[in-house]
């Protein structure tokens, strides 16, 4: 009787608290998107009319079509090598013994602590003194810095739980490292692995306090671009183009489930 | 639709020009093949200045103008950062922006030789000597909504009102619209630019009014337009774009003085095409290029330019009365001040 | 059979971590300390610095507004990040037992906040929570409120947007580290006619723990250092170190003393995020670890 009880209620608030976290984190997004089909001239709930005139200013607009294709390659790019770059890392933290993990674990989550707008001036620095600000470097390795931590922290966690007994026994069967870490450690941490792969992406994607400084000439990044278009003008467009960003990424996600296996994940 | 057309035209003249021209504008047009890089404001504004300055170069010359997207204070770091490359050629700031700009000895100075419009710009409008091209003034003033205010507000100590209670507005600390904020206050209250004690008291007062600091101008308007706000200090400009938004927006002029920022064009040290970019700030000041802004955003001009009528009635500055009204502004003391002014006005605010 | 793995032991482990300590060195440790010296310039400004003061540390620690701000930030991180946990991982647990195909458009709305722009997000912000806004027109129609109230600028206001901002992370933390329990472990305290609360209790959430450290941490840090919503949702009103960080750089162009606050937020932060850590892991761990094992 009591175990009914407790397990019923718990369902229950269990129901009403999805409730609010899915209409929470929905709401936001769906109001800029309802909005950008507004046919009227400024941004505003409820939208008067339906057209996609927005879409075909954005289509049109020469500056939000070049930054969002450089807001996606440099998002996919990012994404790529931080997972190989965190996967290595991660893998070697928790699989082999050596002293100084608590420092590198510290050292891979540091980013995310360091003020963004420390970090991009003090990469602006560094970039000048290297002759690289006018380059796509600036804004591929300081994306990349930003995602290591979502990328590591995933995949540790990931790799911490899995059961290494598997791993152990094909070592023992003679299998080669690389053939046990393709065929047992990666397919049981592919959960892990999508998630950091589309952390890395949205980090990447999104980041605009980091990438205000990296930006030059004809690579300013989407956000980067709303962010400025904003400053003087708040118009559809803006919804129109943020849905688009939300669209892409759409694509890439289901991209990437595709690419990691279909079914399991996500 | 405005910005359609544009596109449409740009697109129309840019298709024909690169068609027309390996057979006939190869000579004629003296810096094509050039392309100059401006920080852009985004938006409208950029708009503006592409109809009114960048289009009539690239017909004209071939020049090519590339307006790059950021903010002003992030571009200025660039700039800074980049010295022996400079990532741009031209360099728009507003007069705060100058201080720095003039002090990092990162721009040229201009004279009558090189842009013959300098000669037009109207007199105390050109506020760093031979630095600098201005041409556009944007003033910061007291507004409110009169549907639901009755009583007119008269000047920026109004703002303290005890009938406007959680109904107010003012720019966020760190903004030079902020800082201007304090000056109009400490000056209607027998401060100064030495003595802002008096605008810190009127703040203080306002304080139960001012609902929240205006992080940016379109936070602002987004204030205003979703009535949280009545009334509030903001940019003459932006006044005018909540009226275009239907909004009934009451545009006060204070009595004792306008405070105002003006808009620099400047030309970077070091750049390849100096011609180029003195073409630029010639267009700028030309009666095409100086009404670019005004036209689109209401913000004032700095030249001799005839105002047209219906831009007459909208600019705040359209008569040698109202010009007189022009506060004269110490920025590089402004710019001594800003960060203890922030602070204080970042205590009183924090509830 | 031994020597090889015991020389793989040291080069191995150093060949993989390589690439990410090269990065993280050059590209975030050294304009770091580019800044950190820039925190110990006499002069308050970026273009004229040389010699060698605290005078930026001494101005925070003087003045106790500063050190107020940085306690207030503190405790809005770990409520932020409190309630990220409290919300998001009943979310996240639901999300890993569920069918991939259940799963997908959930997760789709979980990730969908990441990639739209802050400033778009807040525009959707003040639809719900301004004076004209969803919330308001609620209270008003039920008739619990006769009059709209201001319900933004306000501390609550910065928090629940700072929640749904960063949700997602907890949500996904917890979520890939759930998929990877065995529910067989569950079933198995159910049929001990363990409730399911305590089944949550002795065998989940143990188990579990990584991913809600990995959650907590990660929250934490970002709502601690976040300065864009407690600007514009905030209004000024309510004060984070973040955006007062921001503002000494970006609008005063005063590095020396941005990066000094950073400074001490970075360490005051990580100082912080392992109290919390020692203190959650001695109390949870100990608790859980006599039944997970």
């Amino acid at each position: 009787m009591r175990v009914d009880l407790i397990d019923r209620a718990m369902a229950a608030s269990g129901a009403a608290v999805r409730a609010i976290v899915y209409t929470m984190l929905a709401l936001p997004a769906l109001l800029v998107i309802v909005c950008s089909f507004t046919s009227g001239d400024s941004l505003k709930f409820p939208p008067t009319g339906f057209s996609m005139r927005w879409y075909r200013e954005a289509w049109q607009n020469e500056l939000f079509m070049t930054a969002l294709w450089t807001s996606t390659y440099i998002a996919v790019l990012v994404s790529t090598m931080a997972l190989a770059i965190g996967f290595a890392a991660a893998f070697a933290i928790n699989r082999f013994a050596f002293p100084g993990k608590g420092f590198l674990q510290a050292l891979a989550f540091s980013p995310l602590i360091i003020p963004a707008v420390v970090l991009g001036i003090g990469l602006l620095q560094l970039f000048a003194k290297l002759n690289l600000t006018q380059t796509i470097y600036p804004l591929l390795l300081g994306h990349l810095v930003l995602a290591i931590p979502y990328v590591m922290r995933t995949i540790l966690a990931s790799l911490s739980l899995h059961n290494r007994v598997l791993e152990e026994a094909a070592m023992n069967l003679r299998a080669s490292p690389l053939k046990v870490i393709r065929r047992i450690t990666l397919p049981l941490i592919l959960p892990g692995l999508l998630s950091a792969a589309i952390f890395a992406f949205v980090t990447s994607f999104g980041n605009v306090t980091v990438s205000a400084f990296l930006t030059y000439g004809g690579h300013v990044t989407l956000p980067v671009q709303i962010f400025t278009y904003v400053d003087t003008s708040y118009d559809p467009l803006v919804a129109a183009v943020s849905s688009l960003m939300i669209v892409i990424t759409l694509v890439i996600i289901l991209v990437i489930e595709r690419l990691i296996g279909a079914g399991r994940v996500a | 639709m405005i910005k359609r057309r544009t596109f449409l035209k740009v697109a129309a003249t840019a298709t024909a020009g690169a068609l027309a021209a390996p057979y006939v504008h190869a000579e004629s047009k003296k810096f094509s093949g050039i392309t100059l890089r401006v920080n852009g404001y985004g938006g409208l504004y950029d708009e503006a200045l592409k109809k009114s300055v960048a289009a009539p170069l690239e017909e004209r010359y071939g020049l090519k103008i590339q307006f790059i997207a950021g903010t002003t204070s992030a571009d200025f770091v660039k700039l800074i950062a980049n010295r022996d490359n400079p990532p741009y050629d031209l360099f728009m700031g507003d007069s705060p922006n100058m201080v720095e700009l003039t002090k990092a000895g990162m721009i040229e100075e201009i004279r009558a030789s090189e842009v013959p419009n300098v000669k037009r710009i109207l007199p105390d409008f050109r506020e760093f000597g031979h630095y600098g091209v201005p041409f556009s003034v944007a003033s910061i003033i007291p507004v409110y909504n009169s549907k639901y205010i009755k009583q007119p507000i008269a000047s920026y100590s109004d703002i303290a009102r005890p009938d406007l209670v959680g109904r107010a507005v003012v720019m966020a600390s760190a903004t030079y619209g902020s800082l201007l904020t304090l000056l109009g206050l400490a000056d209607e209250n027998g401060g100064s630019i030495e003595n802002v004690e008096p605008a810190f008291k009127v703040m203080s007062a306002a304080k139960r009014n001012i609902v929240a600091l205006a992080q940016t101008n379109v936070a602002e308007i987004q204030m205003f337009q979703n009535e949280e706000v009545y009334a509030g200090i903001f940019w003459d400009g932006r006044a005018h774009e909540l009226r275009t938004k239907g909004l009934p927006i009451v545009t006060v002029v204070p009595p004792k003085g306008v405070y105002s920022v003006t808009t620099y064009i400047n030309v970077v040290k070091g750049i390849k095409y100096p011609e180029a970019a003195y073409a630029y700030a010639e267009q700028l000041l030309s009666d095409e290029g100086v009404l670019g802004v005004p036209r689109a955003l209401r913000y004032g001009v700095t030249t001799d330019v005839t105002l047209p009528e219906e831009l007459r009635q909208d600019l705040l500055f359209n008569s040698q009365a109202r010009i007189a009204l022009k506060k004269k502004v110490d920025w590089e003391k402004l710019i001594a001040n800003r960060s203890a002014w922030t602070e204080e006005l970042n205590k009183i605010i924090r509830s | 059979m031994e020597e090889p793995l015991a020389s793989r032991r040291v080069l191995t482990p150093a060949l993989l971590l390589a690439p990410m300590i090269l990065l993280l060195v050059i590209f975030l440790i050294v304009p770091t300390f580019g800044l950190l010296r820039a925190s110990f310039l006499s002069e308050s400004h970026l273009l004229d610095g040389s010699g060698f003061s605290l005078k930026q540390y001494i101005r925070f620690f003087s003045d106790s507004y500063y050190s107020s701000v940085l306690f207030e930030t503190f405790v809005d991180g770990i409520i932020v990040s409190l309630v990220c946990l409290a919300i998001g991982f009943p979310t996240g647990y639901s999300l890993a037992r569920l069918s991939p195909l259940a799963r997908r458009w959930r997760i789709i709305i979980v990730i969908m906040p990441l990639t739209l722009s802050l400033v778009v997000i807040v525009f959707g912000w003040l639809i719900i929570l301004g004076r004209n806004g969803v919330i308001n027109a609620l209270l008003l129609s039920s008739g619990i409120a006769s009059s709209p109230k201001q319900l933004l600028f306000s501390r609550p206001a910065v928090i629940t947007v700072l929640v749904q901002q960063f949700l997602p992370f907890m949500i996904l933390s917890v979520m890939s580290v759930v998929t990877q329990i065995d529910p067989v472990l569950e079933h198995a305290a159910a049929n001990l006619r363990a409730n399911r609360f305590a089944t949550f209790r002795k065998v989940v959430i143990p188990l579990a723990l990584p991913g809600i450290f990995a959650g907590f941490n990660l929250v934490f840090v970002l709502s601690i250092s976040a300065f864009i919503t407690p600007r514009l949702i905030g209004g000024n009103r309510v004060a984070m170190l973040g955006s007062l960080i921001y503002e000494r750089i970006m609008a005063e162009l005063n590095w020396p003393s941005g990066a000094a606050m950073a400074f001490i937020l970075l360490v005051s932060g990580l100082g912080v995020t392992a109290a919390l850590n020692a203190l959650a892991a001695s109390r949870l761990v100990t608790k859980g670890g006599r039944y997970a094992r």
